[in-house]
């Protein structure tokens, strides 16, 4: 015999609520799992985003400025204060001459670290502070 | 009598059609998270790409300038003094970083019992697919003049070269990236 009416009184059987219930849960672990990958993705991103900032900002600003070699203290570091969290690192290379003596390179070898993304470049130096009339920078008769 | 559910079941099917409406976002959003990871890495290693280009012409440019710090020689003859002077800018082009390609433009003329070189150096630096090129215009006023050894006329006489004036300035700057296959050759 057919049921006339089947209406509101239908629902979900126990069998059926749990059998749904431990698919969904099966299926929305890795699912889940590849959200929260997805949240450190764009979080690491972030971070290297404003990494690369500040790097780039620190970088530019020293090639316009120059490396004072009064600022850079014992272990190389660099203002070490005025740029935190960047850190910043200079050092005077030297090159072997052919008499066995060493010359240093004019401009200094930085490396300017924020996070994980670090630059190795050359800057440099400041420009000497203005004084009395030397012999360099201006024209003058000699 | 016992009612019979012909559309019983339906729960799975609901079920399933949330699944993969969710396999379909998610990975896809995984992957969009992961397409903007690549991308910022790939910014890094341009800007680090940039800075080391950059560099090796902010070094050839210090080295210029240290080199117009004078220095006194001592020449036996005017004319050798006039060499050393050029001789001492060529050896910072020749030793110049093995990374630079570089090309000079010089004259030098004498005014009024002095020296002048002018100079535009361009020079290009690659890294990767950054490159730098920058024109490096030097004039440099020479003084070279003989002296006496302890200011006795009857002592030997030689030469001697100082730079009395200096300046340097960029020309030109420009920064140009290729794009990844191609091989391009780089003249200054």
């Amino acid at each position: 015999m057919r049921d006339a009416k089947n209406g509101g009184t239908a629902g979900f059987s126990l069998v059926e609520v749990l059998t749904a219930i431990t698919v969904l849960g099966l299926m929305l672990a890795p699912i889940g799992a590849s959200l929260v990958m997805s949240h450190r993705l764009n979080a690491r991103s972030q971070q290297l985003m404003e990494d690369q900032l500040a790097v780039s900002n620190a970088v530019e600003t020293l090639m316009a400025e120059g490396i004072d070699k009064d600022d850079i203290d014992g272990i190389g570091l660099y203002q070490k204060d005025k740029w935190k969290p960047v850190e910043i690192k200079a050092c005077q290379e030297s090159v072997d001459l052919e008499d066995g003596s060493k010359k240093p390179i004019a401009a200094y070898q930085v490396t300017v670290t924020s996070g994980d993304v670090e630059v190795e470049t050359y800057i440099r130096p400041a420009p000497p502070e203005a004084s009395e009339g030397g012999e360099e920078g201006g024209d003058g008769d000699g | 009598m016992d009612k019979t559910r012909r559309d019983g079941g339906y729960v799975l099917v609901y079920v399933v059609v949330v699944i993969v409406i969710l396999c379909i976002l998610v990975p896809a959003a995984c992957s969009n998270s992961l397409q903007n990871l690549k991308a910022q890495q790939a910014s890094v290693e341009r800007m680090r790409q940039l800075y080391t280009a950059e560099g090796r012409i902010e070094r050839f440019y210090a080295e210029i300038e240290a080199a117009a710090l004078p220095e006194r020689k001592d020449y036996p003859k005017e004319e050798t003094a006039f060499n050393g002077a050029k001789g001492a800018f060529q050896e910072i082009l020749d030793n110049a970083d093995a990374g630079l390609l570089i090309k000079k433009n010089e004259t030098w003329t004498k005014e009024d019992g002095k020296t002048i070189w002018h100079c535009v150096i361009s020079a290009v630096s690659k890294e990767a697919d950054v490159i730098v090129a920058a024109d490096i215009r030097t004039d440099i006023s020479v003084k070279i003049e003989p002296y006496w050894i302890d200011d006795e006329p009857n002592q030997e006489k030689l030469w001697s070269y100082k730079i009395t004036s200096c300046t340097i300035t960029y020309e030109s700057y420009d920064i140009s990236a290729t794009a990844g296959n191609e091989s391009e050759e780089v003249t200054p």
